[in-house]
């Protein structure tokens, strides 16, 4: 009898007390989620249907604003194109780049926490206006980067000018907020085993060789973690590419993002540009989901 | 650990796209830039007798300064209103209006960018008819003439200029001199090409004239067209282009040909300055004769300069022109929002911001010449306006060109112009090419607008 009304509760434990308080920590979130995340994520799918100015009422249109992207809108395959470079030239350096600074920093130095609270700093502004037009006057052709080039008897670069260097401007910015990643990267390194690296330096291994041999198949976790998230981060890119080039020139970094922003705000296209939004969803989503399937040939889990 | 990577993994993915898909969503903006005249009461909200009004503005410090002190002027006199000062950047300034508009969250005054209010004004039903209310605005102090032009759609008075303004072309004097322009002699696009080329040729360090690829749309692209065919760029009442393919291709060489002759200095290096010509190290240095400018911010390229003599010259005009091309315009508008809950307080303020003698000589030319006679012959009789910007608007003045503002200079258009220049600029199309997909855009454009 007992046993048959132990099998009656639910799992959870019914509606204790306890159990409503700890929903009413998780409402706020769930409150935030419903309104901030799901609404618009519903909204903007069905937007991407009709013909909306945001001054009237939508108008359903079916596919055509799917059609016209692929078919006839020039611009968005530009901005493709332009967002698929940004995103392969600011991945892999930052990814790299956060590694090499989390390995150099992964030893026991005076002063080691300072040196990697320094390294994080510009994580801390990532995304900010106001780092972009730093950036901005840094990169200027009579800037500080190019007083440092000539300093060192280089020519000056037209960092924002020139449409080739402008895409890769903006990307180092991205990079240079590297410090989420080697944070993430530091904490995998301290957990690789150290009887691998004994047992790799009695068999007399070289130091690269116990890098490429057990540190990084160890951290492989970790590093499919940070590709995924940079990787998500970049194809959303905006605010550097607004504030520093404003799209140009030329539209050599007209991304997506600025493109959607664009089509919405400016030319009074919301339903237009949600379908933008949702091949960018897709395209996060194909690329997402093509990284987790090479996963299992790539990817090491210690459990 | 692996199902839980790839469960927060497949998570953030959701959740990031999520968010940059609440942008798509018309929630309300937060004015972040919101500088209240009055830190108290609410916006919109009566509290008691008290009526609070929202005024949003973009502009310098000196017109921030000449309207705050109106409004303070203006709440001295009438202790029951409290007007909340709303003062922006001109970046961004059009899409934040646009938003507010579309959320019923705009503010009951609005100073309106000159390109973008007649897309709004044909979006919706946004903005009070001042004509309605003549027991509270006192219309006699505009020309009718100019009224009529500028502010009347359909016989409504929707907005009320600002000023009296118009494109000019700024000289330094000191730089002409030493690289031998006479600027008395009338300039023609060909002498143009052909004084700016020598001048390159013999000062490789000068340039005729600061520009920048908006810049040439409205200045040169457009004002070319309009002397060639007499007709707007887009003739809005027949939706058509106002230019055959051959007349565009010939703007677009000309175009090609200012920077091929180092006219104009390359477009990699005005990159940087783009909106915002008078940072210019080279004008700063008095590397360039001529700069272009609105009359309403003559004033941002002479202050660049501070010792050098400047002064306006008048636009180019070709020599075979169907007419001018240029025009006398105004810099701005002012509205009020049909929405607010307060609109004939937002008119009674408004009339006293264009009518009353203490705001006219506090406002001065802070939006270029005063748009009201009264407030024109105040000011000149006490000395108050820039003798540049006059002689800018006088010269405008007698130019017989059409104002092309509406399909032109919507924000898809100007986007096609500024590609079209872009790209001549870059040498990544040849003049035909640019012209044909520009052709192929604006056509497009057309077939989608009511």
């Amino acid at each position: 009898m007992a046993k048959a009304k132990a099998k009656e509760k639910p799992r959870h434990g019914g509606w204790t007390k306890r159990n409503k308080i700890g929903f009413s920590y998780v409402c706020i979130w769930i409150f935030g989620f419903l309104v901030f995340q799901l609404y618009p994520f519903i909204s903007s799918l069905i937007y991407s249907f009709t013909n909306y100015d945001i001054f009237h009422t939508p108008e359903f249109v079916g596919l055509d604003n799917y059609i016209r992207l692929f078919t006839k809108d020039q611009e968005f395959w530009n901005s493709m194109a332009v967002t698929l470079k940004y995103t392969f030239i600011t991945v892999p350096g930052k990814v790299v780049l956060a590694l090499i600074v989390a390995l150099i920093l992964n030893r026991n130095l005076k002063g080691i926490n300072f040196i990697r609270t320094v390294y994080y700093i510009p994580s801390l502004l990532s995304g900010s206006v106001a780092v972009a037009i730093l950036w901005k006057v840094l990169f200027m052709n009579d800037g500080f980067i190019n007083s440092l080039l000539n300093a060192a008897g280089l020519p000056s670069v037209k960092w924002l000018g020139q449409p080739s260097m402008a895409v890769v401007t903006i990307c180092m910015l991205e990079i240079w907020q590297f410090g989420s990643s080697m944070v993430l990267f530091l904490s995998a390194l301290k957990q690789v085993p150290q009887s691998l690296y004994e047992a790799a330096r009695i068999d007399g291994a070289s130091k690269p060789r116990m890098f490429f041999k057990i540190t990084l198949p160890m951290i492989t976790s970790i590093a499919f973690f940070n590709i995924i998230m940079q990787l998500i981060t970049a194809l959303q890119n905006f605010t550097s590419a607004f504030v520093v080039t404003n799209g140009g020139p030329n539209k050599a970094t007209y991304v997506l993002g600025m493109k959607l922003y664009t089509d919405a705000f400016k030319y009074f296209k919301m339903g237009y540009a949600c379908a933008t939004s949702w091949i960018m969803f897709v395209v996060i989503l194909i690329i997402t989901l093509v990284l987790f399937a090479t996963s299992k040939k790539w990817v090491y889990y210690d459990n | 650990m692996k199902k839980m990577m790839k469960a927060a993994s497949l998570l953030m993915a959701g959740a990031l796209t999520a968010v940059s898909l609440a942008g798509c969503t018309n929630e309300p903006v937060q004015s972040t830039d919101s500088v209240g005249s009055n830190q108290q009461g609410n916006s919109s909200a009566n509290s008691g007798d008290t009526i609070t009004l929202r005024f949003m503005w973009w502009g310098g410090d000196d017109r921030n300064e000449a309207t705050l002190a109106v409004i303070n002027q203006y709440q001295e006199l009438h202790p029951n209103i409290r007007i909340e000062a709303e003062m922006n950047s001109d970046q961004g300034y059009v899409d934040k209006v646009s938003t507010m508009l579309a959320n019923g969250t705009a503010p009951d005054i609005i100073q309106q960018n000159v390109d973008s209010l007649p897309d709004f004004v044909s979006r919706g039903d946004f903005f009070v008819d001042f004509y309605e209310y003549p027991d509270l605005f006192d219309t006699s102090g505009f020309e009718k003439n100019f009224i009529d032009q500028f502010g009347t759609f359909d016989g409504k008075l929707l907005a009320l200029p600002t000023g009296m303004s118009c494109l000019a072309t700024v000289a330094n004097t000191e730089a002409a001199e030493a690289c031998g322009i006479d600027l008395t002699k009338q300039i023609t696009w060909d002498s143009m090409l052909e004084d700016g080329a020598k001048l390159h040729t013999e000062n490789p360090d000068f340039y005729y004239m600061n520009v920048d690829t908006k810049i040439l749309c409205e200045y040169v692209l457009r004002p070319y067209l309009r002397q060639l065919t007499g007709e707007s760029f887009i003739v809005d009442s027949e939706k058509r282009m106002g230019f055959t393919r051959d007349q565009l291709v010939e703007a677009l060489q000309y175009i090609k040909d200012c920077y091929d002759n180092g006219v104009f200095e390359p477009a990699e290096d005005s990159a940087t300055f783009k909106g915002q010509i008078h940072t210019n190290p080279k004008w700063m240095d008095g590397k360039f004769v001529f700069a272009y400018g609105p009359s309403s911010s003559i004033s941002l390229l002479t202050n660049a300069i501070p010792d050098t003599e400047c002064t306006v010259v008048q636009m180019p005009l070709a020599d075979n022109r169907v007419n001018d091309g240029y025009f006398a315009d105004t810099p701005q508008y002012m509205t009020v929002n049909k929405d607010s809950e307060n609109v004939e307080e937002a008119i009674k303020f408004l009339d006293y911001f264009y009518n009353n003698s203490d705001a006219q000589t506090t406002l001065k030319d802070v939006r270029s010449i005063p748009p009201t006679t009264t407030a024109r012959n105040l000011c000149d009789e006490e000395g108050l306006l820039d003798s540049t910007v006059v002689e800018a608007v006088n010269l405008a003045a007698n130019l017989n060109g059409k104002s092309d503002k509406g399909y032109t200079t919507s924000a898809e258009v100007y986007a096609i112009q500024e590609d079209m220049v872009e790209s001549i600029a870059y040498g990544q199309s040849t003049p035909e090419e640019a012209a044909d997909n520009a052709i192929e855009l604006i056509t497009d454009y057309l077939s989608t607008v009511n």
